[in-house]
């Protein structure tokens, strides 16, 4: 049976909100109930998967977004947003596994989608 | 999912919101859905008419809405656009204002739909 389809828009970027954590709970969540996963980051959540990150106190978000790359969740970030914070395709801004793509690709997602959740304030 | 209906309730330029989630609903129509926009509390300040953004440079929100109109409806709360001391006489074309009753019966006949609070 083809899998249901759900896809998370998060809109804050790590650290100073939950959302990211909260992201990373329900994809994980959803693909043990059998979901095919789908992350988009738009407006401050295309901080999220910047390389490097080193958080003290939190969990770091890049690598959780990383374990859920490697579990076949699809991450896409958008373009305008990821390039109006220096974030661009040529400098791998961004750990491997997530796309730069534009806001129309969404459009795309939220058709195929079975749920849409956004996150974010 | 057939539809999809952002809600929008932050205003324009102080923030980020309303003018990406503008760019939601766009992309929803272009993807062939059917989509929509809930502007509610401080959200009923982006369907305001003659707003003149290039003051401080950033992009007119309201002519976003016209790139929705009329494919896709330009919902107004109506209870939020009074309490701000608004009218439907201050918004732009594109918009339809509509009371908790209306509201009501849209979220009941929506079927299929995505709801995406920005």
């Amino acid at each position: 049976m083809e899998k249901k389809i759900l896809t998370i828009v998060v809109t804050e970027g790590p650290y100073r909100y939950q959302y990211a954590d909260i992201a990373f709970e329900m994809a994980e969540s959803a693909i043990q109930n059998g979901y095919d996963v789908r992350i988009f980051l738009y407006m401050d959540g295309t901080h999220i998967p910047k390389r490097n990150q080193a958080p003290q106190s939190f969990p770091n978000s890049a690598e959780r977004l990383r374990s859920l790359v490697k579990k076949g969740v699809k991450v896409t970030s958008c373009i305008r947003c990821s390039t109006a914070r220096g974030y661009t395709c040529s400098e791998r801004p961004y750990i491997n596994g997530v796309e730069i793509k534009s806001v129309y690709d969404l459009g795309e997602w939220v058709k195929d989608s079975h749920r849409v959740i956004t996150l974010g304030c | 999912m057939k539809s999809a209906l952002v809600i929008i309730d932050r205003a324009p330029y102080g923030c980020e919101n309303a003018f990406s989630g503008l760019y939601i609903v766009i992309a929803c129509l272009n993807s062939s859905l059917d989509a929509d926009v809930l502007l509610m509390e401080d959200g009923v300040y982006a369907a305001v008419a003659d707003q003149v953004s290039g003051a401080i440079g950033y992009p007119n929100v309201e002519e976003l809405t016209y790139l929705i109109f009329p494919e896709g409806s330009v919902f107004v709360h109506e209870r939020s656009l009074k309490e701000r001391g608004l009218e439907e006489d201050d918004l732009v074309e594109a918009a339809e204002v509509i009371d908790d009753t209306e509201l009501y019966e849209i979220f009941r006949l929506k079927r299929d739909t995505s709801i995406m609070k920005i």
